[in-house]
């Protein structure tokens, strides 16, 4: 139906559907007050849009959606849906059911015959239908009646027995029980039924000016919200009401009682036009701020990878990728102990190692250089915030370097952005390391610079970091997210990474843009590597083998398309046979 | 009220996916998809070989589109596996255990399966999934007691129930059909089928495998007798144990086979059921004969989700199991194809035992925040395909 069109609404007029009514914009919605099967009525010949009907009514009727959020329900007594009678339920020998409300109809028989009530009441009970409203009338010595409405609230003095049905459900299945649902045609506007659920909204809050006894009624009695708990109690109803056949639609294997609520909007989001940016992008013409934003936002994760998988393969080989083998030494041992890690790990056929700790100028250069003599792996070691520390960076930087120190580490690569910083209790300011790895990229000791992200920042920082980033015009940049914990989800998801990597590509003109391993593992990387990801990173030893395994590190290349190679701290090759293709997927093919 | 059983979206294929197919050399292949065309088993081939993974995911990810939009669908529900006693010996399997005094052997009397349900009284779940091994010693009556006492508990959860291998057990054991199974089986409360021992329907790598389980047609005749009795049911596929790609590509057209049949069944008897679901499962490789076996690698993984999507033309949904791809995977699956990512999962025993580390459990504030992240909209269904609560 089209948008804005007058929304033709039935509902009943009792009291407890005023909070749902009442601010309720009377020119969009032409609302309709009648008794609760009038209401089904309407809605079922289509003379209204909407309604807020009877549950049996939406079980049972048309092909209806239903309104979520608000509802006319009750957890425990509902005052306004009674079984009266002058005697009590062992003496019945009938009861008359009032027609006006196929759900209370439809609850009292489940009570009565497999509820608490079936319990009481003598066999051979008749159960019969009456006329609309007539309930207190033949409720006359062993005849009970069904009342419902504001009629229930105002009975005579005669009917000793008052059975409050909303309180036998709840003794019975210890859940609310929804009487009415707003439910429509399933065409409805979204706006329309976004509409009815403002108004109840607000009429909720406007309940405690209603003049007593029906501001306790409405605010104490009646239970509105189409909460979890009211869905299942809607969902208890609707599978005991089809099994005992007073619900539901009937197909060839008997009543099917199903409902469904509105869902989103509409299944597919709009799109906006970003091929253009995207494909110059792709191009080789670097994002700016406002691209990538607009990028970030607005291009489906599918383009943005794609984009960036092409801008890689432009700037590099896809056919081969490589990755380096590297271990971490801690330099706060003996200098000895160092070197036989050191000669350990060449052993093991690493081309680079990381120093970790803390030392004073002097004790670096005194170990760099009793180590390099023995051993010739690339080393590299002290963060940005280290080197700071020391001393003016480019002196630091070029006495690391004479020696023996071949690349500084990347450290803890926090944003390149002071506002991000402050949040991170960072130990160097943005501009401080900018100076450290302006110096280290001068010396060509910064082969790769850090960027991690999802610690506390928010998208412009991401963005500004990676631009500040880019400024330097570095090698290689490994982008990477703040290690996910299992619980909590936040922006550090996969999609988060595969979104940032490939805007990382789009970003930097020229720099290769290196996997995490050990922080992402080699799936994620591998899939990152058809977003923009040039190269696999390092694969650390830890104690007696890899991490990952050289064999499970060279299957993800292959399996992703690629020609796993060895290379060096600087990206230069490296030596070493690569594991023979494993049992796999491109094995399988080959079978 | 059904799920469509066809693509009802327009969605478009980006002129940067068209490039990346070229580039691929997907072009034909592609002209296929976007008329509307049925692939064939060379065209899965073609595609399950092709290394560029993100050309193929942009393919498949249009037709996800074609079918639910940016929807992505999630419920919550409870696993029960009320016993892991089995006679079948399939070397993949890390759950079962052979006899009752196995080490790490159990068999939940039917007041603690029960109690499963009974302890989520006061939880939001539409749906018990049910899947048990095939327990030697056990009276048919453990089973329909077990519906019975379930459906006592909670009318209002949907129960689905018994993949083909148990049914096909059962009828054996007991001297029944699988006709008088599910007909047993529904009076007792079972609503709909899962998807599971389907494996790979190759019979070179199912012998290896489960040779003791069901047989391809043994396992497709159970769906189509269950689909005439008017079940909907799940198809399920092991990926990345010892098959070839060929033959993955042949289970698929194989399920497609049978849910054409199946839906011109339908065509003329409304009431006749179908497959629903269909569910790529990762081959798990701990405690089990396989280890010596690579699991399958994610560009593999999500590779394989593209080609079941882009094959199974009459499938409505793909389903990624989070729990046995992982929260990352799972998320990334639904630009490459899924359109479900399976709920919350209470209690799930069978890829825990196996090695899979993914949480026990996970919130539905978790699963709508994944789903959001992955630029989609997310969805709480019940098993049909229904909106059961908002997201």
């Amino acid at each position: 139906m089209p948008e804005n069109a007058p929304i033709r609404v039935a509902a009943v007029g009792y009291t407890n559907a005023w909070p749902l009514l009442t601010r309720l914009d009377r020119i969009r919605y032409q609302v309709t007050e009648r008794h609760p099967a009038q209401v089904a009525e309407l809605l079922a010949s289509g003379q209204a849009d909407v309604g807020l009907v009877p549950v049996a009514a939406m079980l049972s009727d048309g092909d209806y959606k239903v309104i979520p959020g608000w509802c006319i329900g009750a957890e425990g007594p509902v005052h306004s849906v009674l079984l009266v009678a002058e005697t009590p339920p062992e003496e019945w020998t009938a009861v008359a059911l009032d027609g006006v409300s196929r759900t209370s109809v439809a609850l009292s028989k489940l009570l009565l015959t497999e509820g608490p009530l079936s319990k009481r009441v003598p066999e051979g009970l008749e159960i019969f239908d009456c006329a609309a409203g007539k309930g207190v009338e033949h409720a006359r010595g062993t005849v009970a009646g069904l009342v419902i409405g504001d009629a229930a609230r105002s009975l005579p003095e005669r009917l000793k027995t008052r059975m409050d049905l909303g309180e036998l459900w709840w003794a019975w299945t210890k859940l609310p029980f929804v009487f009415a649902v707003w439910a429509g045609r399933p065409d409805l506007p979204h706006d329309a039924v976004q509409g009815l659920r403002l108004a109840a909204a607000e009429g909720m809050g406007l309940r405690q000016h209603l003049p007593e006894p029906d501001r306790s009624y409405v605010t104490d009695s009646i239970r509105y919200e189409l909460d979890d708990r009211a869905l299942m109690g809607l969902r208890r109803f609707a599978a005991l009401g089809a099994k005992a056949g007073v619900l539901g639609k009937d197909t060839p294997s008997g009543k099917v009682a199903e409902f469904q609520l509105y869902g989103p909007a509409s299944a597919l989001r709009p799109r906006p036009d970003v091929d253009d940016l995207l494909a110059a992008c792709a191009g080789g013409e670097p994002a700016d701020l406002d691209v990538a934003t607009t990028l970030h936002e607005q291009a489906p994760l599918t383009d943005l990878a794609l984009a960036a998988s092409l801008r890689s393969s432009a700037l590099f080989s896809n056919t081969e990728t490589a990755y380096c083998l590297g271990g971490k030494v801690s330099v706060a041992q003996d200098p000895t102990a160092v070197l036989s890690e050191l000669m350990d790990l060449a052993e093991a056929g690493a081309s680079m190692a990381q120093l970790t700790g803390e030392l004073s100028l002097e004790k670096w250069q005194e170990l760099l250089s009793f180590v390099q003599e023995h051993v010739s792996l690339q080393l590299s070691g002290l963060s940005p915030s280290q080197v700071h520390k020391l001393g003016p960076a480019a002196q630091v930087i070029t006495a690391l370097k004479s020696a023996g120190l071949s690349a500084i580490a990347p450290g803890q690569g926090l944003l390149l952005d002071e506002t991000a910083r402050r949040r991170q209790d960072a130990q160097i300011t943005a501009a401080q390391e900018r100076v450290v790895l302006r110096a280290a990229l001068d010396a060509g000791m910064m082969p790769t610079i850090r960027v991690v992200f999802g610690h506390m920042d928010t998208l412009a920082q991401r963005l500004r970091g990676l631009l500040a980033v880019r400024e330097l015009e570095p090698i290689a940049v490994c982008v990477t997210t703040f290690p996910i914990v299992d619980v909590g989800w936040h922006d550090n998801t996969a999609a988060d990474q595969q979104r940032l990597s490939a805007l990382a590509r789009l970003i930097l003109p020229k720099a290769k843009l290196v996997a995490d391993l050990q922080v992402h593992g080699p799936s994620p990387a591998q899939v990152m590597l058809h977003s923009g990801v040039d190269d696999f990173g390092v694969v650390w030893r830890e104690g007696e083998s890899w991490d990952p395994t050289l064999a499970l590190t060279e299957l993800h290349l292959r399996e992703a398309g690629r020609e796993p190679l060895r290379r060096d701290l600087h990206f230069k090759p490296a030596g070493g046979a690569l594991t023979k293709p494993a049992w796999s997927a491109d094995k399988r093919a080959r079978a | 009220m059904t799920a469509a059983l066809k693509p009802t979206h327009s969605p478009r294929l980006s002129p940067l996916a068209h490039m990346g197919l070229k580039r691929a050399g997907l072009t034909q292949i592609t002209e296929k998809v976007l008329a509307g065309e049925r692939l064939s088993l060379q065209d899965g081939l073609r595609l399950i070989e092709e290394p560029d993974v993100a050309s193929v995911g942009a393919l498949a990810n249009y037709v996800r589109e074609a079918w639910h939009g940016d929807l992505a669908y999630f419920n919550r529900n409870v696993h029960i596996n009320a016993t892991n006693v089995c006679e079948a010996s399939c070397i993949f399997c890390s759950f079962a255990r052979l006899t009752e005094d196995s080490p790490l052997s159990y068999t939940m009397t039917l007041k603690e399966a029960v109690g499963r349900i009974e302890a989520l009284r006061d939880a939001f779940i539409t749906e018990v999934h049910i899947v048990n091994g095939l327990h030697p010693g056990l009276p048919f009556s453990y089973y329909t007691d077990l519906l019975r006492a379930i459906k006592q508990e909670r009318p209002d959860l949907h129960i689905k129930g018994f993949t083909a291998v148990e049914v096909h057990y059962y009828a054996e054991k007991y001297e029944m059909s699988y006709a008088q199974v599910l007909q047993e089986f529904r009076d007792a409360g079972l609503d709909s089928l899962p998807g599971g021992g389907a494996e790979i329907f190759a019979e070179r790598a199912r012998k290896k495998l489960c040779p003791d389980k069901v047989t391809t047609d043994g396992w497709l005749k159970v769906h189509r007798t269950a689909h005439s009795l008017g079940f909907k049911t799940n198809a399920t596929m092991l990926f990345g144990s010892i098959e070839k790609l060929q033959e993955r590509v042949e289970h698929l057209v194989t399920l497609r086979e049978l849910q054409d049949e199946s839906l011109e069944k339908r065509a003329v008897d409304p009431n006749a059921g179908c497959f629903q679901t269909f569910i790529p499962l990762r081959f798990h490789n701990e405690n089990n004969r396989l280890e010596r076996i690579t699991e399958p690698t994610a560009a593999d993984t999500l590779r394989t989700i593209a080609v079941s999507r882009l094959m199974l033309d009459n499938f409505s949904h793909v389903k990624s199991y989070w729990v046995m791809l992982g929260m990352s995977l799972a998320q990334l699956s639904l630009s490459y194809g899924a359109s479900d990512i399976d709920g919350t999962v209470r209690e799930e025993r069978i890829y825990h035992m196996a090695g899979a580390r993914t949480p026990q459990e996970l919130t539905r504030t978790e699963l709508v925040q994944m789903i959001r992240n992955a630029g989609r909209i997310p969805v709480e269904r019940d098993t049909h395909y229904l909106v059961a609560a908002e997201a």
